[in-house]
């Protein structure tokens, strides 16, 4: 069980970072890479879930869910990281507060 | 961080995932982060503030009571869909039962997710392809 809790901690300590960026920070591509780091820590709590839920047995539905998440995410990278490099031309930013200034 | 996360995975007898993981995450989207970061340029590095400092406290305190709901709440309660697989099976044995499981009984969602994952490349397309229309005019 000590294991157990060591895992759900790592993932409770990426949730944090991955928070902290949304919070923090202004730059677009941090504010990405934060959604990312909460993905992750979502899909670690998943897999640790599923390995002890029965000791010595593996549950293959969260697995199946964690890959199907993994995918889906990386669509919404792709897609967030081409929306920022156009408001980048366009702007010539990618400071947050500035791009909200800038709105017409 | 991607490449420790899928030793994670491993460990914990999920070697479908630790492979997906190490392929999505490790191979496509740091190089698309590296691809984006090398066109906008560096921005430079921010200034610490009393909102960053807030936004510590606040993750903190967020962090802090997922952690008491976790103790207080403890595991889920059991309901079995699917039959779990033995972890000394072996990590391909593993991979087998995840491979014919997606295919077998999520074989929808697969195509769903494919679908997604088609829609948002056409997106990406389509997206670039404004721009250097707009650079035309």
């Amino acid at each position: 069980m000590e294991a157990f809790t060591t895992y759900l901690s790592c993932a409770l300590i990426l949730f944090i970072i991955g928070l902290y960026c949304l919070v923090a920070k202004r730059n677009m591509v941090r504010l990405v890479i934060g959604i990312e780091i909460l993905i992750n820590a979502a899909n670690l709590s998943f897999i640790t879930f599923s390995a002890y839920r029965q000791p010595g047995y593996v549950d293959l539905l969260s697995q199946s869910i964690v890959v199907i998440s993994m995918a889906i995410a990386g669509s919404v990278t792709a897609l967030a990281l081409v929306i920022l490099l156009n408001a980048y031309k366009h702007y010539g930013t990618l400071d947050v507060r500035k791009l909200r200034r800038l709105r017409r | 961080m991607c490449i420790s996360i899928a030793g994670i995975f491993w460990t914990l007898g999920a070697p479908y995932v630790a492979v997906f993981q190490l392929l999505i995450y490790a191979g496509a989207i740091v190089i698309l982060f590296l691809a984006t970061i090398m066109l906008t340029g560096r921005d430079g590095r921010e200034k610490i503030e009393a909102r960053d400092i807030l936004g510590i406290m606040a993750s903190i305190a967020l962090g802090a009571t997922i952690l008491l709901l976790f103790e207080n709440i403890g595991m889920p309660p059991s309901v079995t869909v699917v039959e779990p697989v033995l972890v000394e099976e072996g990590s391909g044995k593993i991979g087998q039962a995840m491979t014919a499981f997606l295919w077998n009984q999520r074989g929808f969602d697969i195509i769903l997710q494919g679908t997604i994952l088609f829609a948002s490349a056409l997106c990406c397309l389509a997206l670039m392809r404004r721009r250097k229309e707009g650079r035309r005019n």
